[in-house]
């Protein structure tokens, strides 16, 4: 796969704020790539850098074969962009809107009414149409606002927190909507995102940003076993009877960080699976065990975890 | 740009705050037509103002004022939310992820609201002048056509400096709120508070006695740099410019009458035109020196 986005260097900086902080990343051709960091990380200046919308201080970044400091409109041409706060005008209608955008866009008169009303009903809005924006719900305003970023059969679309200020239904047919419109129009999409789960499902590859800084760039899984073993192993056992001697010969054993002690429950988090050797030592002492089962890592933990450290 | 200004045209032209304030400014002036008309009635034709056609006279009765004031405050309802409002609102940046060039944005926009101000001072003139004839039945000349238009087109001129001003406060200040307000403050001091202010810093400057008592050179100096202050408010420029052009001979609200000698004869047209230069000089400036600095701001401003 051919890359379709190469930013080098990117720096951008608002007097003595540095909000992007020399970021090079390059995204391939046909991707759903995610940007996940907690608010204030720089994900929006940097996919605003990259839309050509606002300079970046020093750097720079090619998109679909375009400088993004000499030729913004050539991107902007080629891509499309939905911010996190998505806002058209209120007083005209769905389709009133993206009529507007497809001028702007340059798309002839004779293709721009096949295109909106395509549009329109690729996001579910086709039997609003004609209804005033401002009677729009956020779930609404949000699908436009993705058709309105797809207007230009772009290339690449950027999706700002696209399913930020949703309810939990209209988070899963935006995010639904973005898989299937990303698929059947061929598109590169790079979506920021401080949800772990959304970037999750979404995106093939993912980059963490902090402060600034992107700290990591690797698929989902990849970047999951980096962490695991750092994080080490939480195992939950449960006993018929434990006294005093076994809970001391289980806390001594090699491998062990620490035992929580609940009644004849234990919490034990180990450096790696001790399963087997717990089982030995339990028999050995005579007592049975009910249930012993690796507890998963909280995957947000694990990501708190990162960005409280800033590195991977 | 086209598209935006299409675009925006649609919108004042439907919008409410544009369609209440046009139709009070056109009621308004229809009632000083027919104030003026009735005046005509009780004076005959060479009533008012000595010089003057009594035809412009009933312009210069109230409609002069009712565009200084009224008027300007439609040039400031389209203008002061612009560009603040869509910044507010966020769709600024939605039109920016667009291939537009950021002065096609500003520029759309300014020519949109001339042209709407345009239609609103042409209407509401017109609709004037068809009052004036179907009541008086008296037809204008072809001086008094002239003056009407040029009459006319300085009073689009003003109100679209209005827009001008309006347009750099929505850039310039963070808020919608705040630029309808430095808005509303620059109109209060343009269109009333110079005269106080005007009157304050003349009577510190130039003081004189008053009374009948008064020194005429005095008088006349006080009265010299009122006027210069009054000059910085395009109000007055335009109170003057519209009386000057419509064949009132007291331009600058001020004729010393000799006693005993004739009203000097009214001037021409283009003597009117050549003798407000100052005037019309202040508000084209005012329109340009706003819309530049609004045009320098709104390209370096960041967008976030």
């Amino acid at each position: 796969m051919s890359i379709i986005i190469e930013a080098k260097n990117l720096t951008k900086k608002y007097g003595e704020f540095t909000a992007v902080d020399n970021l090079s990343l390059e995204v391939r051709e046909g991707e759903i790539f995610g940007l996940l960091g907690p608010n204030g990380a720089g994900k929006t200046t940097t996919i605003m850098m990259l839309a050509g919308l606002i300079d970046p201080t020093s750097g720079n970044a090619i998109v679909a074969g375009f400088d993004v400091v000499k030729e913004p409109r050539k991107v902007k041409a080629v891509t499309g962009y939905l911010h996190d706060r998505f806002a058209c005008y209120d007083n005209l209608t769905a389709r009133q809107n993206l009529d507007f955008y497809a001028q702007l866009n340059d798309i002839p008169k004779s293709k721009r009414a096949k295109r909106i009303d395509s549009l329109l009903e690729a996001v579910g809005l086709s039997r609003w149409k004609d209804v005033k924006v401002r009677k729009f719900s956020r779930g609404m305003r949000q699908r436009l606002g993705i058709a309105q970023a797809l207007i230009n059969e772009p290339k690449i679309v950027f999706l700002d927190e696209p399913t930020a200020g949703l309810d939990p239904q209209g988070t899963r047919e935006v995010r639904m909507l973005i898989k299937r419109l990303c698929r059947e129009e061929g598109l590169t999409a790079v979506v920021t995102s401080h949800i772990l789960p959304e970037v999750e499902q979404l995106c093939s590859r993912i980059g963490i940003m902090k402060d600034g800084k992107l700290i990591a760039v690797d698929t989902f899984e990849n970047l999951v076993e980096r962490l695991a073993p750092e994080e080490g192993v939480l195992i939950r056992l449960e006993l018929n009877k434990l006294d005093d001697k076994l809970l001391k010969s289980i806390e001594d054993m090699p491998g062990i960080r620490s035992v929580d002690r609940d009644g004849n429950e234990l919490m034990i988090h180990a450096d790696h699976d001790l399963r087997e050797k717990l089982a030995a030592a339990i028999a050995e002492a005579g007592s049975l065990i009910l249930t012993m089962h690796i507890v998963q890592p909280r995957l947000e933990e694990v990501f708190l975890k990162v960005y409280g450290r800033g590195w991977i | 740009m086209w598209t935006i200004a299409k675009k925006e045209i649609i919108d004042h032209l439907t919008s409410v705050r544009f369609i209440i304030i046009f139709a009070v400014l056109t009621i308004l002036i229809l009632c000083s037509a027919y104030e003026g008309v009735q005046h005509y009635f009780k004076e005959g034709r060479e009533m008012l103002i000595p010089g003057q056609s009594a035809f412009l006279a009933v312009f210069t009765w109230g409609i002069t004022e009712k565009i200084a004031v009224v008027g300007s405050l439609l040039g400031i309802a389209i203008g002061f939310a612009a560009i603040s409002q869509e910044r507010d609102s966020g769709s600024l940046i939605t039109l920016l992820t667009h291939p537009v060039f950021r002065d096609s944005v500003i520029n759309g926009k300014l020519i949109a609201g001339a042209c709407a101000l345009t239609f609103a001072a042409f209407t509401s003139i017109a609709l004037a002048l068809t009052t004036v004839i179907t009541l008086t039945g008296v037809a204008p000349t072809g001086d008094e056509m002239a003056r009407l238009l040029t009459f006319t087109v300085i009073s689009s001129l003003y109100v679209v400096m209005w827009l001008s001003v309006s347009v750099l406060f929505s850039v310039m200040m963070p808020d919608t709120t705040s630029s309808l307000l430095a808005s509303i403050i620059t109109w209060l001091v343009s269109t009333d508070l110079i005269y106080s202010i005007a009157s304050l810093i003349a009577s510190i400057v130039a003081p004189f006695g008053g009374g009948i008592t008064m020194h005429k050179i005095e008088w006349k100096r006080h009265f010299e740099v009122f006027r210069a202050i009054t000059r910085f408010s395009p109000t007055c420029c335009y109170r003057d410019v519209a009386r000057s052009v419509l064949g009132s001979p007291f331009r600058g609200g001020l004729v010393i009458i000799e006693p005993g000698k004739p009203m000097p004869a009214p001037p021409s047209l283009l003597e009117c035109l050549s003798q407000s230069w100052p005037e019309i000089t202040v508000i084209v400036v005012v329109l340009v020196a706003s819309f530049a600095a609004s045009y320098l701001l709104f390209m370096r401003q960041e967008i976030r």
